[in-house]
């Protein structure tokens, strides 16, 4: 029992992790909070949608339900969506930077934003329930009494490679230095020579590719409907702030500690309060330790 | 005298949705000069730097890099016409090692920037040794050492200091501005801040004084040093040897 729960745990905090991350990016570079992120994991599960609906979900390859054109369409959905949260900086965002806004008008411009995404997914391709696929797969025993499904051993692995990939592109290149320079101080990145509205474009762009991931995922157990990401919202936020203020990844084991607290919670009490989990471990380590698992001391 | 490497004439500056704090201040640095400007605060002799560092936009005014106009060019442009700039506080990035403020401090610099790091490793040894460790776990002094050395990274013709030495011991002080008078020999002009007026005069060329926004008195520093009225109202009131 409790090992299905933490596998189950570890699936869910996987999703639920590239989606903070982008959050994490938001609160820490552009220095708001955006509500509307959870709208790019929606987005990002219809796009690829969109693809799967030309391309089909192919043959299913080993013991997996879909072929190379769900990866494809995923890949695809990452950039689409990465270009969607662009526009809706250029659109919403930027015009308020530029004026300075609080970032209290920024969170509200943000919830704004969300249900204009949200109902144009509603008006777009409907209330109803969508799936890439209907093939049907065999769960594979892990461990004794640890089982998933092909899929989500699959996802798990992605998830893994890119979050190693992030890392690494924090670390070493020009630009995630850079990003992370201006997480600290955007006026000292400034007289570096950091162009901010370079560096705000790409945290837009990798921010959207992650959620799109987390959607394409979301949406592959086993189904995608136009509250998917919304759903997750405040799983998104509770991971971003447990992950803390001063670090990029930390949102990654913020989203697994997410996780793992919704799953394991089942094994207590009953599935209608798994959703308010999160909200008992953000209070128990904001108690404990206001800046976050991973932040800095202010 | 040759043409002079940084010309402001009549800067007014302030910060956004603010009055202007600078009221028209014009400063002239030539190659290779070291420049102090001092004043009581609340002159506006920070504002002014940060207006031609490009971090806020002057309302007003003329600035010029090389005969170049730089005037209200935005902060990243303004590192690439050639000047460097280190803020009195926050001037590293505490969270990144050494080794990557230096990079950061190179975010403009395409091909050479190994021999840039190698080159300011060479210049400031203990930044070496402690280069993968985080910014935040370096002293005061170390700290200035390796936001001079950031804004180096780009080879800059004209250094920007607001208050390099405040809050250090003085014999780091001294540190300091051995290695200001270094680096202008060098070839970077220097326009500094200065608390510490009488100390940074004395390695300097020449000096401003600057009172409520607006240029009061000029002068070689020497002149300024033996001023009464300067010495009486900046350098501490006594009468100071030259």
């Amino acid at each position: 029992m409790i090992g299905q729960a933490i596998a189950d745990g570890i699936l869910t905090g996987a999703i639920i992790a590239l989606g903070a991350i982008g959050v994490s990016f938001t609160l820490q570079i552009m220095r708001f909070a955006n509500f509307a992120h959870s709208e790019l994991l929606t987005w990002g599960a219809y796009l690829a949608l969109v693809f799967v609906a030309f391309a089909g979900p192919g043959t299913p390859t080993g013991p997996f339900s879909f072929g190379w054109q769900l990866i494809a369409a995923a890949a695809f959905a990452a950039l689409m969506t990465g270009l969607v949260a662009w526009a809706v900086d250029d659109l919403v965002f930027r015009n308020l930077r530029r004026r300075g806004a609080h970032p209290l008008t920024m969170v509200f411009a943000a919830f704004g934003a969300a249900l204009v995404m949200r109902n144009v997914v509603v008006l777009i391709w409907g209330h109803g329930s969508h799936y890439y696929t209907r093939e049907l797969q065999m769960s594979v025993e892990l461990l004794p009494g640890v089982r998933m499904l092909p899929d989500q051993i699959f996802i798990l692995a992605l998830a893994l490679v890119v979050v190693v990939c992030l890392h690494g592109f924090l670390t070493y290149s020009r630009t995630g230095m850079a990003m992370r320079a201006m997480a600290e101080s955007p006026p000292l990145a400034q007289v570096c020579g950091v162009e901010v509205d370079a560096v705000v474009r790409w945290t837009w762009i990798l921010s959207g590719a992650l959620a799109a991931l987390a959607g394409v995922f979301a949406g592959l157990t086993p189904q995608l409907h136009p509250e998917i990401g919304f759903n997750l919202l405040l799983a998104l936020f509770a991971a971003a702030i447990l992950g803390g203020t001063g670090s990029l990844v930390g949102a990654v084991i913020g989203g697994l500690l997410v996780g793992l607290a919704e799953n394991l919670s089942l094994l207590f009490i009953s599935a209608g309060y798994k959703t308010a989990m999160p909200f008992l471990v953000l209070l128990l380590v904001l108690l404990v330790r206001p800046q976050g698992l991973f932040g800095e001391k202010a | 005298m040759s043409a002079p490497l940084l010309t402001a004439t009549d800067v007014v500056a302030g910060y956004a949705g603010g009055l202007p704090v600078v009221h028209g201040v014009s400063v002239d640095v030539a190659s290779r000069e070291i420049v102090t400007l001092i004043g009581p605060n609340g002159a506006g002799k920070s504002t002014f730097l940060k207006a031609i560092a490009g971090l806020i936009a002057p309302e007003s005014g003329r600035v010029a890099l090389g005969g170049r106009e730089i005037t209200a060019l935005p902060a990243h442009r303004v590192v690439a016409s050639g000047i460097g700039y280190v803020p009195q506080t926050g001037n590293v990035f505490t969270t990144l090692t050494i080794h990557e403020n230096l990079k950061v401090g190179g975010h403009t610099v395409h091909g050479e920037l190994a021999a840039r790091l190698e080159r300011a490793y060479l210049l400031f040894p203990v930044l070496a040794e402690k280069r993968r460790q985080l910014a935040r776990a370096l002293s005061g002094g170390q700290r200035q050492m390796l936001a001079v050395a950031r804004a180096l990274m780009t080879e800059p013709k004209l250094i920007l200091l607001d208050e390099p030495t405040a809050g250090l011991a003085p014999q780091v002080v001294a540190d300091v501005f051995r290695l200001l008078r270094r680096l202008a020999e060098s070839g970077v002009a220097v326009l500094m801040v200065e608390q510490n007026a009488k100390a940074a005069l004395q390695i300097s060329d020449r000096g401003y004084v600057l009172a409520e926004g607006r240029n009061r008195i000029a002068g070689r520093a020497a002149d300024l040093l033996t001023d009464p009225a300067v010495a009486e109202a900046f350098l501490g009131g006594k009468r100071v040897r030259a």
